[in-house]
């Protein structure tokens, strides 16, 4: 074997600066040829990686080593777990939810890597199914039109004051309807949201956007 | 010879001779290359097509990393297209997948410089292969482990760092 060469020619600069300032592009290739954990993880080496593990998210390149995966809860795990399974490799990786038992949550939204849920008090939650982050949003009652109040019965709801113009047949003009919309706390999200995006990676720390109905 | 019909050198019938070009690295080694090897190179192709004599210069290769690179193209070149469920397509199939385990047995510095080598050039296959290495390496090894074995400074501010757990809480057992 000759001896290593670092002299003069940039392609053989001592390996430490050579790895981390591996070109962006090519990290990608690199990112794309493993498993999302793994992926994860390369991005916390370094700047220059987590910038190309960004970049591969936000890409939404395909990992053509990443076969589709099953996100699904797991009793089988551990009480309550959520599992990440890939079918392809046979692979299950327990992903730790805090608080949320994932059965029966709606799914509402996704982006960067985050999925948006609701729970049984039709609040928000962002949660992140590769590294189990979790992320509370303001609750339903944020809204300025929604207050928690009751129903017919006396049983928890919330009253949604739409205050829509309707046409009043009796009268023959449109009037404001100031009565509330009540709705069961649990099923409020189907109402309340159609379709939530996300503008920004929660994890960034900036505003994400909801969009309502 | 069948792997000469693939491009535009053309091996004179039942000669064995075949057309050759000469790459020139960036420390003026002079490597002379059957063409149908070189034209696995996207790069070299284009400048083969580009025409002009002396040698095609590569500058952002040097001799050691272009001989592995040629290693690599003279290789591949030579598999003869395959006969579709041939035994003998089946074992060059085998040859080749142990070559190329073999060609990867090099240290980090050398890695790193065929991927930039095989981005440069567009050698599809290689650079494929060498991004599997890498990543085969970083399979299931923590940050660290990543750090330390390709000799990675960790830049992270102590506020990045501690960002970067809280997201990955899952992932780092």
């Amino acid at each position: 074997m000759e001896p290593a060469r670092d002299d003069g020619c940039s392609s053989g600069l001592v390996a430490g600066r050579d790895w981390s300032s591996l070109p962006e592009d090519l990290l990608i290739s690199v990112l794309g040829a493993l498993q999302v954990a793994d992926a994860a993880r390369s991005g916390a080496v370094c700047t220059s990686w987590h910038a190309a593990y960004a970049a591969f998210r936000r890409l939404r390149f395909p990992s053509p080593r990443q076969p589709p995966c099953h996100l699904y809860a797991s009793d089988a795990l551990a009480p309550g777990a959520t599992a990440l399974h890939c079918p392809a490799t046979g692979a299950t990786l327990q992903i730790p939810f805090p608080l949320v038992p994932l059965t029966h949550r709606p799914f509402l939204g996704s982006g960067h890597g985050w999925l948006v849920t609701a729970d049984e008090a039709s609040d928000l939650h962002l949660i992140n199914p590769v590294t189990g982050a979790h992320v509370a949003l303001p609750p339903i009652t944020a809204l300025h039109h929604v207050k928690a109040g009751t129903d017919e019965q006396g049983d928890p709801a919330y009253n949604v004051y739409q205050n829509l113009r309707e046409f009043n047949y009796i009268k023959g003009k449109f009037e404001v309807n100031y009565e509330p919309t009540i709705l069961d706390i649990d099923r409020a999200h189907e109402f309340m949201y159609d379709r939530v995006a996300l503008s920004a990676s929660p994890s960034a720390g900036r505003a994400c956007v909801r969009v309502l109905p | 010879m069948a792997a000469a019909d693939s491009c535009d050198g053309i091996s004179t019938s039942g000669g064995g001779w075949e057309k050759t070009v000469t790459l020139v690295s960036s420390d003026d080694a002079r490597f002379e290359v059957r063409e149908a090897a070189a034209s696995l190179s996207q790069t070299v192709r284009r400048m083969i097509r580009a025409g002009g004599d002396g040698g095609i210069p590569l500058p952002k290769v040097d001799a050691r990393t272009l001989s592995t690179v040629l290693e690599y193209c003279n290789k591949h070149a030579a598999v003869p297209a395959p006969a579709p469920e041939s035994s003998s397509a089946e074992a060059a199939a085998v040859d080749l997948e142990w070559f190329d385990k073999e060609l990867m047995h090099v240290d980090l510095a050398t890695l790193c410089s065929l991927i930039r080598a095989a981005d440069y050039l567009e050698v599809a296959g290689l650079l494929d292969l060498t991004c599997k290495t890498v990543a085969d390496m970083i399979k299931s090894k923590t940050a660290e482990e990543i750090r330390q074995m390709f000799g990675i400074q960790n830049d992270f501010t102590p506020e990045e760092e501690e960002q970067l757990s809280r997201e990955n809480a899952g992932v780092f057992e």
